[in-house]
């Protein structure tokens, strides 16, 4: 309660009757007691689970890849028969392979965190997969099946930044990213040419595609979408896709080489 | 014929006063209920405001204290907890045994004991000490003598003694024993007592070490209190008293009452607004760092954060916000003012990031070359004082030579030899005196010469206005600075069109000609790379509006190719501190040193990047200036500067010596707000509720001729500020660290001002600012540096190209070599095109030619940050035996560890890859200790650091390498990690060379 001070002392003795006569009007602000509400898990009903399928093509001449120079690991050089190729994949047919999509906003509601581990090897001194994707919350775990030491060095800008070393037939590091971010830079500071790309994500609804450039988003309910492609050298493309129950549709994201 | 008078009525008899008495009793009462109510309630609104928190807060706390207790419950059932409270229980129960039996003996058998002999040993030593105080008063011998036999009768007597048993069997023994029997037998059994008594707390110490540990657990994992702590303060506000909550200073008579309503202030229990209903006067102080330094029983409320402590009566008045009590509370974005008053001496205040963006600005856009503030003219103040010093010890010299003389010639003619004596003697002291005297001399000396060479003007140097500039360009520049390149640090003059050309014309004619030596073209395309990864963008901008990056610390050059030619570029990337020789100016007298580092490209580079620069240009054309050649202008170009108060920031020949020509600001937010000219806006500023300092800085900052509006004024009458073109976030920093600009009337005890190390951290952060080591380095944890924000560095490959961050630097490096990399960041004499230290850095850090008072004062800062002394003393590392030198070769020769795949080694191919130091270095530039930490959490030190984590793990009490160790390791006991420590600081090239020989790097 208030009082304006600057009323006459009358004026206040007649107020004073009045709020006497109202058994004082208590207004200090009534506590919301609500619980915290945890927020309910969305499920989908499986027989009105929509999908997503599609391919990422690559049109004009795909890149010329450089092949990575091991001399300096020759126990990882030795594991491979010719030179890897860094960066871009691309299948002879103009697919391209290694492309994070997911449903980037339409969404609503939590869904439930998958319990199954995601899996980052590193085998060759290569990561495998070279881009990986996560639900926020889930296991990360990550294993060394080389005969060296690695360390897992992730570049995230909104999780927090960590690098640990993993030295050969140590144990698997275990990790959780709490918060959504998109192709995360994961790299070896011993073996500078390894890179890999993790993506975490509030929901379940991603895919990476893969050899032949194809990829699946499946389980989504009905609504309207946008569906983001990511690949690390050429960049995103978005799409508006609008899904009925149970309804499937078939989507392409095409990049340009040049 | 008067009319009679009625004597029967009276008035008394006839007329009820029961009206009027009712209407005045009835008023009285109403006056006494609320003289009542206004005492009690309305004059008193705290006490609203303690029942609503008490009821708000007691609220909260019963919602919180599930979630908190299920926190602590999760805590105590996880892994750790549990094998720490398994660990307690196993402790206590070792424990208990022993433990019961000490307490037994104790409790059954000594104290028993101890006490029934206390009872007869007592009353015999009290007799010995009543007749030993008689001996001591006694005067005559014989009666000592006496006494002395009764003394002796008394312990020769043989008493009855009942003792307990001390077998705990409660059995009572009859003794006969004479007093040093008894006496001895009650000192073994107070020993026995306090030995028993420790033996009990050594059996117990395991159990209450791992009890501390568990509760450090709890209190560590467990985010907030614990459900019986929050239980204690659901307690405190069922018995919370309704009365003023005050705090009070007794050394300064200060007196707060701001927790009568802010009652959340200081609860252990993060509050915000939400919590307690909405009501953001309960929250908890937004940091308890704060209030830990600054204790508000000692340091109050309202000596900080402004406001009227004492009143209790409204808001109003306990904020202070009216025209009656001078110092209002600061507004929420202008809070951290109140932090100036007392670190007046700083110009970055831990915690206060407003404030030092404050006085970062004021620095850095030269606001102190027209207004003098204290401490920003660091430089030409400690240069004054310095002299001054100087003329003090040279009088005092003279003084002590003209004595000297004259006691030598006293001495000469006296005949008395001893007088001589003296004489000659006060001549030698006074001899000697001056010697120290000299001393003290020199080393101001040394000082002077580096404050001669520091002290420069903000601006760049006109004199160099022909070597340097485009003759057209320097018109169009002066019209509007902004407007060819915005975010520039020189204001914008409102000047007249023929103003302009006469100023263009006397600064023409007055610089010096010069020759420039001619170059030959480089590669801009080469520039252009050089220029993005060298490390110009800590300091220098490029590029407009969306596509700008870099340091907003220097200039924008994204159009300086109109206004400079490219052999000047040359020679100023080349070498800062080139000047061109000045006919009229002393050949001998020192050029202050640039702000511009030297960057020690290669002649090529620098040709490459001033290549680059000179690209960088718009097509616009440039009307031609003939009038700039004219005396005439020029002649009137020079009052005019005069007035501006160009020379301030700028050297202008001619204009030397010129003064200031702004108000001084040091005191500015004590000012009376009267004396703050707000012109004709007074009578709308104090309708519209910004008749104060706050807004008249800020609309003042905003607009710098607001205050002109609707005068009727010549052009030369007109208020000269020139507009800075700031934005809001940069106003209301400058607004804050101008109110915060006040006479403290706080005594001196209250300030900041340490004479320890800290001093040294104060006074470097003047440097470092000054210079913009920020620009490249991290070196307080807020902030990030300028290169960060360049894309190019956001790239996972160039992230380890970030010059490093400088957290711990005094820690990690030792002082003498920090003087040496300060002094020449190459750490060579002539192989300088390189960095000293990381030279796979593509960034180089530059040379900035710093006095040598520059480099100590910047030495110390890093130290004291890091808590260390300028003198390192060899910690002696144990030297490593041979076995241990095999091992640790092994070791670094193994796959497990592959350290010198990072680090540098001397060989120029693998080092180009490199992204750490060379180890050899260790011993001359690194402390052990740090190295030692380093190893075992380099992300604690420096996070984001390249160098991983986790390569040791605790073993007991050692570390041990994590990954597969080579057999030899095999029964080694040590620490690993201090066994690779005093390996590298025992590094010599030739182990070196053996470690990279075995190929495996």
């Amino acid at each position: 309660m208030r009082f304006s001070r600057s009323v006459s002392g009358w004026m206040m003795a007649g107020l004073l009757v009045f709020s006497l006569a109202c058994g004082g009007g208590e207004d200090a602000g009534e506590v919301a007691d609500a619980p915290e509400m945890e927020e309910a898990v969305v499920t989908v009903d499986p027989a009105k689970a929509a999908t997503i399928t599609g391919k990422v093509k690559l049109e004009g001449d795909p890149p010329r890849m450089p092949t990575i120079n091991m001399s300096a690991e020759p126990d990882c050089r030795g594991l491979h028969e010719a030179a890897p190729p860094a960066e871009v994949v691309v299948a002879p047919d103009g697919m391209l392979q290694n492309v994070f999509v997911w449903v980037k906003s339409g969404l609503e509601g939590k869904f439930a965190v998958s319990d199954t581990p995601a899996m980052l090897d590193q085998k060759g001194c290569i990561y495998s997969p070279h881009v990986l994707a996560v639900q926020t919350g889930q296991m990360l775990k990550i294993s060394n099946s080389d005969p060296t030491t690695h360390n897992v060095h992730p570049l995230p800008k909104t999780n927090r930044e960590w690098n640990r070393s993993q030295p050969a037939e140590g144990s698997d590091i275990e990790y959780k990213f709490p918060r959504q971010e998109i192709m995360i830079a994961v790299k070896c500071n011993i073996h500078p040419w390894m890179r890999s790309y993790i993506s975490v994500v509030n929901h379940p609804f991603f895919a990476v595609s893969g050899a032949d450039g194809s990829f699946e988003i499946k389980g989504l309910p009905a609504g309207s979408y946008t569906v983001e492609a990511v690949h690390e050298r050429f960049g995103s493309q978005e799409m508006s896709v609008t899904l009925g129950d149970a309804e499937s549709k078939d989507i392409e994201f095409s990049y340009n080489a040049s | 014929m008067p009319k009679p008078v009625d004597t029967d009525v009276d008035p008394v008899v006839t007329k009820s006063l029961s009206v009027p008495l009712l209407i005045s009793t009835l008023i009285l009462t109403f006056s006494l209920v609320w003289a009542i109510y206004d005492e009690v309630y309305v004059m008193r609104p705290w006490k609203n405001f303690q029942a609503d928190f008490i009821e708000l807060y007691s609220s909260f706390l019963t919602r919180l204290k599930p979630r908190q207790a299920a926190a602590e419950a999760e805590v105590k059932e996880s892994p750790e907890y549990q094998a720490l409270q398994q660990e307690l229980d196993g402790a206590e129960e070792l424990a208990a045994q022993r433990v019961r039996e000490i307490d037994t003996v104790v409790g059954r058998g000594v104290t028993p004991r101890l006490l029934t002999a206390r009872q007869t040993f007592q009353i015999l030593k009290s007799e010995i000490d009543a007749i030993t105080y008689q001996i001591e008063t006694e005067t005559s011998e014989s009666a000592k003598q006496s006494l002395q036999e009764d003394i002796d009768k008394i312990k020769a007597r043989v008493v009855e003694v009942n003792l307990a048993s001390e077998d705990g069997s409660g059995e009572v023994e009859t003794l006969e024993m004479k007093f040093e029997a008894l006496q001895a037998e009650f000192l073994r059994l107070q020993e026995r007592r306090v030995a028993l008594q420790a033996e009990r707390a050594k059996v117990l110490e395991p159990a209450s070490e791992i009890r501390a540990e568990r509760d450090a657990l709890l209190a560590n994992r467990l985010a907030g209190l614990t459900a019986q702590q929050v239980d204690g303060l659901v307690n405190k506000m069922e018995n919370f008293n309704i009365e003023i909550k005050q705090i009070h200073l007794n050394d300064i008579d200060w007196v707060d009452r701001c927790e009568s309503c802010h009652l959340g202030t200081r609860e252990p229990v993060s509050i915000n607004a939400e919590d307690v209903g909405g009501r953001a006067e309960f929250v908890s102080h937004p940091s308890l760092d704060l209030l830990r330094i600054h204790d508000p029983e000692q340091f109050g409320c309202s000596t900080c954060h402004n406001g009227n402590g004492r009143a209790t009566r409204s808001v109003v008045k306990g904020h202070g916000r009216h025209k009656f009590w001078l110092w209002p509370l600061w507004h929420k974005e202008n809070m951290q003012a109140g932090c100036h008053q007392c670190h007046a001496r700083e110009v970055i205040t831990e915690q206060a990031d407003v404030l030092n963006k404050g006085r970062t600005l004021f620095l850095n856009k030269g606001c102190w070359g027209c207004h003098r503030f204290e401490g920003f003219d660091r430089e030409s103040d400690d240069l004054a004082a310095v002299r001054q010093q100087m003329k003090i010890i040279d009088d005092r010299r003279n003084a002590n030579l003209k004595e000297q003389r004259e006691s030598i010639a006293a001495g000469d003619v006296v005949e008395d030899m001893d007088e001589a004596d003296t004489l000659y003697a006060r001549a030698d002291l006074l001899s000697l005196r001056n010697a120290k005297l000299d001393a003290e001399y020199g080393a101001l000396k040394v000082e002077e010469k580096s404050l001669v060479l520091e002290t420069r003007k903000f601006g760049p140097n006109l004199k160099e206005i022909k070597v340097k500039l485009r003759k057209e360009w320097i018109p169009v520049w002066l019209t509007n600075p902004h407007e060819f390149r915005p975010g520039t640090k020189m204001p914008e003059f409102r000047l007249l069109e023929d103003e302009v050309q006469k100023i263009s014309a006397y600064l023409w004619q007055n610089g010096i000609e010069g020759e420039l030596a001619s170059h030959p073209p480089g590669d801009p395309e080469r520039g252009k790379e050089l220029f993005g990864t060298r490390g110009c963008l800590g300091c220098h901008s490029m590029g407009e509006g969306d596509a700008r990056e870099g340091g907003n610390f220097a200039a924008n050059l994204t159009r300086v190719g109109e206004k400079t030619n490219y052999d000047f570029l040359v020679r100023w990337i080349n070498n800062p501190s080139e000047v061109t020789p000045d006919p009229e100016a002393d050949a001998d007298a020192p050029h202050p040193i640039p702000i511009m580092p030297s960057l020690r490209l290669s002649i090529d580079e620098v040709r490459d990047v001033a290549s680059y620069l000179m690209t960088r240009k718009t097509d616009a054309t440039y009307e031609p200036a003939d009038y700039m050649d004219d005396p005439a202008m020029a002649e009137e170009g020079m009052a005019l500067i005069r007035h501006y108060g160009c020379a301030g920031c700028h050297e202008i020949r001619g204009l030397e010596l010129e003064g200031r020509i702004g108000t001084e600001l040091t005191l500015e937010g004590s000012k009376p707000v009267e004396r703050l000219d707000f012109a004709l806006l007074t009578h709308q500023a104090e309708m519209e509720g910004w008749y104060n300092h706050k807004g008249f800085f800020e609309r003042k900052l905003k607009d710098p001729a607001i205050y002109d509006q609707g005068k009727m004024r010549v052009h030369l009458e007109k208020l000269r500020m020139p507009n800075f073109h700031l934005g809001d976030d940069e106003i209301n920093a400058l607004t804050t660290f101008l109110l915060g600009a006040v006479d403290t009337n706080l005594p001196a005890h209250y300030r900041y001002e340490p004479e320890d190390d800290r001093r040294y951290i104060q006074e470097g952060w003047w440097i470092v600012r000054r210079y913009n080591c920020v620009g490249c380095h991290q070196i307080s944890f807020s902030g990030q540096s300028a290169l960060m924000s360049v894309p190019l560095y956001e790239d996972p490959d160039w992230q380890e190209q970030l010059p490093p961050q400088l957290y711990t630097q005094g820690a990690r490096v030792q002082p003498d070599w920090l003087i040496r990399f300060l002094d020449n960041p190459a750490l060579h004499e002539t192989d300088i095109h390189r960095n000293g230290m990381r030279t796979y850095l593509e960034a180089r850090m530059p040379t900035f030619h710093f006095s040598e008072r520059q480099v100590m004062k910047l030495s110390r800062f890093f130290m004291a940050r890091s808590s260390q002394s300028m003198t390192h003393v060899d910690p002696g590392l144990e030297p490593l035996t041979a076995q241990e030198t095999l091992l640790a070769r092994r070791l670094f020769q193994s796959r497990g560890a592959p350290c010198l795949r990072c680090h540098m080694t001397g060989n120029p191919s693998h080092d180009r890859d490199a992204t750490a130091p060379n180890f050899l270095t260790a011993s001359t530039r690194l402390k052990p200790d740090w190295t030692y930490r380093w190893m075992l959490e380099p992300a604690k030190i420096a996070p984001g650091t390249a160098m991983p984590s986790e390569l040791f793990r605790k073993e007991g009490d050692r570390w041990v390498f994590t990954g597969p160790l080579p057999a030899a390791f095999e029964g080694y006991e040590k620490d690993h990690a201090d066994l690779l420590v005093r390996y590298m600081f025992q590094l010599t090239p030739a182990e070196l060379r053996r470690l990279t020989a075995a190929g495996v790097q």
